[in-house]
């Protein structure tokens, strides 16, 4: 499983200071191949949080064609969302449970059985997210880093198919982003059968150094202007001429098609 | 608090010397004694308070549930919160001794009338002060427990029932205070027994220290309740929230 693809998606908002709504997508198509570390890349206000709240069934497009995620509509299957881990943009944990609470509250929505399995997939994760000192602290005892690194365990405990990022390192501290970026992508490539990142940012050099694919997407009502694939092999790191050529060809991109300067 | 007995002895043993209407110091000790010996013309203080208090226990409880589920499904949904806005003052303008004698003409006497009083009239404060907390909760924090397809019980217990927590207190200390106000006045108002009964029996007698030695009684009732109750689970609430431990940084 992995595969998601959105055929012909319209969705607005009511607008609330004019008559005309606010057109976020108009027949908007894309598919995402399984196994893929595709970033979604874009101004601000393009449309690119919408679209990871589409496939995760917290949003109904106004219309659709079709929502599918491994050909299945996720609007007559909500079940497929279950399979999904999501990351926001802040780490969004409930200040009152420990990290492993936290963790264990993500476990009990999406119904993962069976609950013995639980601490042994706990331990886990928190170990690799170097987090296993800290599962019985309460968010406010550990730093932002350590709340984002929560966060993704949360999001990956239940080993997902699909990982939904909403601009996860935006607020931290670029030292602490750069290892946790690292980390994620050796994370994920180090698995036999890769799972699908989804993954939302404005950060371009962030795009180079991670992404298998590349997509960028226009001020709306959003389109794709441009889409690609990377196939340096990970670690990459921002010195890397040729990480840094495709950086500076997204540039260029963002520049002259989604019609923004960076 | 020794400045205010003595002023209050002046005043009444010195200056007015009326005790049996303007009771001395020494007098409202003496009823104190009595009451706790559990002697009254109207049988065992013990069982006149137990009465009360049953009274008001049953109902606070019931009030602060109700008030509390109500509220939180006002706080999630604006429309039920925009229509309870009305219905609320109902609660909040209608004095006691109506809902008394409005509640003594259905029920009749008995113990009905007075904790359906209570209910109604406790049940107010609770409902705002939850509506207010669950309207407070978090955006994003429901948002994450609806990507996470959190059901609704987990949702209530592990969410909204925390967040809510600090207002959850407020409306306890609030709600108490008011309903030991509320019995005693539904008891003087009709009812075969309780606190409120015997301190009408006292004020018809025109003999007013027993009625202040039991103001005295309910004021240290009130106030041991709200620190011990309730401050312990105030610091109870505080512990669990991780309390503002110094940040790890070991990274």
């Amino acid at each position: 499983m992995g595969e998601i693809e959105l055929r012909n998606v319209s969705l607005s908002f009511p607008n609330p200071k004019s008559p005309e709504p606010n057109v976020v997508y108009e027949n908007f198509s894309i598919k995402i191949e399984k196994g893929s570390f595709t970033f979604l890349l874009g101004p601000s206000g393009c449309g690119k949080s919408t679209f990871l709240n589409i496939i995760n069934g917290l949003l109904t497009p106004t219309s659709a064609d079709a929502v599918l995620v491994d050909g299945q509509d996720i609007r007559r299957h909500p079940e497929l969302t279950r399979r999904m881990g999501y990351v926001f943009q802040g780490p969004r944990l409930l200040p009152w449970k420990t990290l492993r609470e936290n963790v264990e509250f993500g476990l009990k929505g999406l119904g993962v059985q069976p609950k013995e399995r639980w601490p042994e997939l706990i331990e886990k994760y928190f170990a690799m997210a170097g987090l296993s000192k800290f599962m019985d602290h309460y968010p406010s005892q550990v730093s932002g880093g350590m709340q984002q690194r929560a966060a993704i365990v949360r999001a990956w405990v239940n080993e997902p198919e699909i990982l939904l990022m909403d601009e996860p390192f935006s607020h931290l501290d670029e030292i602490t982003a750069a290892e946790l970026r690292s980390e994620l992508v050796s994370l994920w490539a180090r698995e036999e059968e890769r799972r699908t990142i989804v993954f939302v940012t404005h950060n371009i050099s962030e795009a180079a150094q991670m992404a298998s694919d590349v997509v960028v997407l226009t001020p709306t009502p959003s389109q794709i202007c441009y889409r690609r694939t990377i196939d340096i092999p990970w670690p990459r790191t921002s010195t890397d001429d040729a990480v840094f050529e495709i950086e500076k060809e997204l540039r260029h991109v963002f520049a002259e098609r989604a019609g923004v300067r960076v | 608090m020794g400045v205010l007995v003595v002023v209050w002895w002046v005043v009444t043993d010195l200056v007015l010397q009326k005790p049996r209407i303007y009771p001395t110091p020494q007098l409202v000790a003496g009823e104190l004694g009595r009451i706790l010996s559990g002697e009254s013309p109207l049988g065992s203080t013990y069982a006149h308070a137990g009465a009360t208090l049953a009274r008001l226990l049953v109902a606070f409880l019931a009030a602060f549930v109700i008030g509390t589920v109500l509220g939180i499904v006002a706080g999630r949904v604006k429309s039920l919160f925009d229509f309870s806005n009305s219905l609320v003052w109902i609660g909040l303008a209608v004095p006691s001794v109506v809902w008394v004698f409005v509640f003594l003409v259905v029920f009749g006497i008995g113990d009905v009338v007075p904790v359906v009083a209570l209910v109604v009239m406790l049940t107010t404060p609770v409902f705002l002060g939850s509506a207010e907390g669950a309207k407070a909760i978090d955006r994003e924090l429901l948002e994450m427990a609806a990507s996470y397809r959190a059901d609704w019980r987990s949702r209530l217990r592990d969410l909204y029932l925390p967040a809510i927590l600090p207002f959850m207190l407020a409306n306890g200390r609030v709600a108490f205070a008011l309903g030991i106000k509320v019995v005693i006045i539904a008891e003087v108002v009709g009812l075969p027994n309780g606190i409120g009964l015997l301190v009408k029996y006292w004020k018809d007698q025109l003999y007013m220290a027993p009625v202040v030695a039991w103001g005295v009684l309910l004021i240290v009732m009130g106030f041991v309740v709200d620190r011990w109750l309730f401050g312990y689970f105030e610091k109870r609430s505080l512990r669990r929230t991780g309390a503002r431990v110094s940040v790890v940084s070991a990274e």
